[in-house]
């Protein structure tokens, strides 16, 4: 699944690790979901979603 | 309770299921050493009678049961759902070369001459296995 985590961090300055920390997911994880390769749970999702204040859909696609 | 800085400078705390896990880790470890003491330099076990004998023997058994108990309940706990997916890997790939391993070693002894398994560090060898295949499943996520 592709996802637009890595532009909407960057146009926030925010590095992985700050990223991280507001998601409350560690560093490794932030980096696996944006190089794709791993799909975070539905839940995770929507923590995303809510923090970028965008629906699922404008981040991740199939 | 543990605390360290966050990168955003906010003071937080270790998460609940690893400050569960460390709880319960520590004094079963302790536990166990202490058991392994008893029946190996303290006790004169060797010269009891079999009953008492094999309880004693079995004393060192019931930390580690609880040890593995811990370590799946933070398995399923942990907050960190990709941390999560890369520790049950990595437990079942250490599982998988430690049945790999043993079988191999049993056909050795059974037809090759192999002396038996020291099946007494069993679980230590599969903790080192699991820590060799920890950072094995992390390599590809750096």
């Amino acid at each position: 699944m592709k996802n637009r985590l890595k532009v909407l961090r960057a146009e926030r300055n925010w590095s992985q690790a700050d990223l991280a920390e507001r998601l409350q997911v560690s560093r490794q994880s932030v980096n696996a979901i944006e190089t794709g390769k791993y799909d975070p749970s539905l839940p995770l999702a929507f923590r995303i979603a809510k923090l970028f204040r965008m629906p699922i859909e404008a981040i991740f696609e199939d | 309770m543990v605390q360290r800085e966050t990168r955003l400078g906010k003071p937080s705390t270790w998460p609940p299921s690893a400050r569960r896990y460390q709880f319960a880790f520590w004094p079963l470890m302790t536990a166990y050493v202490l058991a392994v003491i008893l029946i190996s330099w303290v006790l004169p076990i060797s010269h009891m009678p079999d009953g008492p004998r094999q309880v004693l023997a079995l004393t060192s058994v019931l930390p580690i049961a609880g040890v593995i108990w811990a370590m799946a309940r933070q398995l399923e706990e942990a907050e960190d759902e990709f941390q999560r997916l890369l520790n049950a890997r990595a437990m079942l790939l250490a599982t998988g070369v430690l049945l790999v391993g043993g079988t191999a070693w049993g056909f050795l002894q059974e037809y090759a001459g192999l002396a038996p398994f020291p099946m007494i560090i069993l679980f230590p060898i599969w903790c080192g296995i699991w820590a060799m295949t920890s950072a094995l499943v992390r390599l590809r996520y750096r």
